[in-house]
């Protein structure tokens, strides 16, 4: 279907199109060319990124009832049994952790993260993807990589260390901070997934515009 | 560059970034990942163990654990239709008066915000509830707005609170513990849901078409005795959950966290004694519930880089020494400080700025000399103000998603200016009587 699209765009184009596109420098037609074929497979990419991100928050979402057991269990057992469990504390903490932080993307793709957008929602869409690119690569990226990337080695020294919580319980936490790394690589996904979309959507209406 | 030049250069950066429409909590953290590698000598290395700390230690906070829970359990209540039953017969109790349909609202709203803690699920349940009902008995376009988006954010000033666990869990101070600020609220929201109940009375029994009372056909259908049950038997399941909740955080008995967990599972429990637990409601819960929680989470996060680059660049003490330094009245310096906030609820949402605001703002206002538990609650209060403000206020956008095509947003912007108005006056009130705050408790924590 796609395909398609791409035939009947290449033969509707006019002749007088046909002849400035001849008169190019190579490099630029190799680059009109190559971004024309890989507009399918970023589009494909961003929705399996997606796709990704959306499975793993309805999986984790359900951590919360877990968390809502725990809660309760130590509740009933402190004040009904009066014998209070050692575990229960830091157990509630971190599925409360893991659970938002497996979360942050799940909200991304969900458009759930709160924006001022009444001064950008007045311009074109064309502006909007321009914009949120800009945004993206200025404000997202390089903060939430250098995040991941300090994440992982947070977790890589804790693992070294085979890290456990200073606690009567000592619960090995090195896994946890592996999974914090992992929900940060998540986000870093979401954005590239959202950057790729937006790319996308400000190709097809560049065509719209000048066919 | 000089600290003040900073100071000001990290906030007027701030709103201009907002501005292009960025997810905001993506955008604190990147103003404050520029400003503190301008203040830390482009030390990355530095910065981002500080930043991965700071997540690590949000992830160990035992208060904030209350968030998910206070949220599943609104999102369980919202599905087990317990504010509809509660609507019909407030319908049926107080429909016959003078603006009784608006009256209703207030009254469900009220009951409902004592049983949960975020807004978005009442303000989208009573639009879709009550708006054909009161448009169907001729009430104004702009009063019926105003009644139900003002009504339906009092749940984030009515204890529980999303709001008050998550500037408990900010600030983490004694005197603004989360059982402290729970105690605090119960007063003031009951202030101003009655302001408005009181406001909605006496406006509809001077001009009447604002909205008109039920058919006397449609209201003599029930008798006395049929009316007191139908009331009696929706006010039970809420009010068994806020004994559950509220009862044993004042009581002592329970932490705010462990509450939370008795109050979802009491809404798990009236799900299923109203039949409606099944797997898609677990389910679409915990979606709903993981979607809202992460996006408080989120900004809780971009918040706290913000204001932790901020302080430790000194910017918290560039504000208060040009506030204090000033030797203006202390209650100019309050004032200054609750305009700031009202101006900022009218492009940003209660959670940013409570985190931009609380670190900065709480040390001046203790400095001088004013109650921190009181001073809290002033800033809550006023914090309602940015669900309502135009231009940007979230109820505002809720109720037009869901209320029909004839409202546009201008007769929203219209009907809701008397309310906030009216949430201003109960900060006055609360200015004029501190005790009114710090009363309740001192009687339940000494």
């Amino acid at each position: 279907m796609i395909k398609a699209g791409i035939v009947k765009d290449r033969s509707g184009s006019s002749r007088e199109n046909q002849s400035q596109y001849n008169k190019l420098p190579d490099p630029v037609r190799f680059l009109i060319h190559f971004l024309k074929k890989e507009t399918n497979m970023l589009e494909s990419l961003s929705k399996n990124l997606e796709k990704v991100i959306h499975k793993q928050g309805d999986i984790t979402s359900f951590l919360v009832y877990p968390l809502l057991i725990i809660v309760v269990y130590e509740v009933a057992m402190r004040y009904v049994f009066n014998a209070p469990t050692t575990w229960a504390f830091e157990a509630t903490t971190f599925l409360y952790g893991l659970h938002y932080m497996f979360g942050l993307s799940y909200s991304d793709v969900h458009g759930a993260h709160v924006k001022v957008d009444i001064f950008s929602s007045l311009t074109s869409e064309k502006v909007q993807a321009v914009l949120s690119i800009i945004t993206n690569l200025v404000f997202f990226m390089p903060v939430t990589i250098c995040l991941t990337l300090w994440g992982i080695k947070y977790a890589y020294q804790s693992t070294l260390g085979l890290e456990v919580n200073s606690t009567s319980w000592a619960p090995p936490i090195w896994p946890l901070k592996i999974l914090m790394a992992l929900c940060l690589v998540f986000l870093v996904l979401q954005g590239i997934a959202n950057l790729l979309k937006d790319i996308n959507s400000l190709k097809q209406q560049g065509r719209k515009v000048n066919p | 560059m000089s600290l003040e030049f900073l100071t000001v250069a990290m906030f007027v950066t701030l709103i201009f970034a907002i501005m292009l429409g960025h997810p905001l909590a993506y955008t604190l953290a990147a103003i404050a990942t520029l400003f503190g590698l301008i203040d830390n000598g482009f030390n990355i290395p530095m910065l981002f163990e500080m930043f991965i700390n700071n997540i690590w230690g949000l992830m160990e906070n035992y208060t904030l654990v209350a968030i998910p829970l206070f949220i599943l359990m609104a999102q369980l209540l919202d599905r087990s239709k317990v504010s509809e039953a509660l609507f019909e017969s407030m319908y049926v109790v107080l429909g016959s008066i003078k603006g009784g349909l608006g009256l209703a609202v207030v009254l469900v709203c009220t009951v409902f915000a004592a049983t949960t803690g975020i807004i978005g699920a009442s303000v989208v349940a009573m639009g879709l509830l009550a708006t054909p009902a009161l448009m169907g008995k001729g009430y104004q376009k702009e009063m019926t707005a105003g009644i139900i988006c003002a009504s339906g954010t009092l749940g984030i000033l009515i204890p529980p609170s999303i709001m008050m666990v998550v500037y408990g869990g900010l600030t983490g101070m004694k005197e603004t513990s989360v059982g402290n600020l729970f105690a605090g609220a119960i007063f003031p929201g009951l202030l101003l849901a009655g302001l408005y109940f009181s406001y909605i009375l006496i406006r509809c029994n001077i001009n009447p078409t604002l909205g008109p009372p039920i058919s006397k056909d449609e209201a003599s259908g029930y008798t006395a005795g049929q009316k007191w049950a139908m009331t009696l038997k929706s006010l039970v399941p809420p009010l068994a959950l806020i004994l559950a909740v509220m009862g044993t955080i004042l009581g002592g008995v329970a932490t705010p966290t462990e509450a939370a967990g008795l109050g979802a599972f009491g809404a798990v429990l009236l799900a299923f004694f109203n039949k409606k637990l099944n797997w898609t409601v677990l389910k679409e819960s915990a979606y709903a519930t993981l979607k809202t929680t992460s996006m408080v989470m989120m900004l809780f996060i971009g918040g706290k880089f913000f204001s932790a680059v901020f302080l430790s660049m000194g910017g918290g003490d560039v504000v208060a020494d040009l506030l204090i330094g000033s030797g203006m009245n202390q209650w100019i310096i309050l004032f200054i400080m609750m305009f700031i906030v009202f101006i900022m609820g009218m492009f940003i949402d209660w959670a940013a700025i409570l985190l931009v605001t609380v670190p900065i703002f709480l040390p001046i206002a203790i400095e001088l000399g004013f109650d921190p538990l009181w001073f809290s609650l002033l800033l809550c209060v006023n914090l309602q103000t940015s669900f309502l403000t135009p231009p940007f206020g979230y109820a505002l956008f809720y109720f037009k998603g869901v209320a029909p095509s004839q409202f546009t947003m201008m007769h929203i912007y219209r009907g809701i200016m008397p309310f906030v108005l009216l949430q201003l006056i109960s900060i006055a009130l609360l200015c004029l009587f501190p005790s009114l705050v710090t009363w309740l408790p001192g009687v339940f924590f000494g």
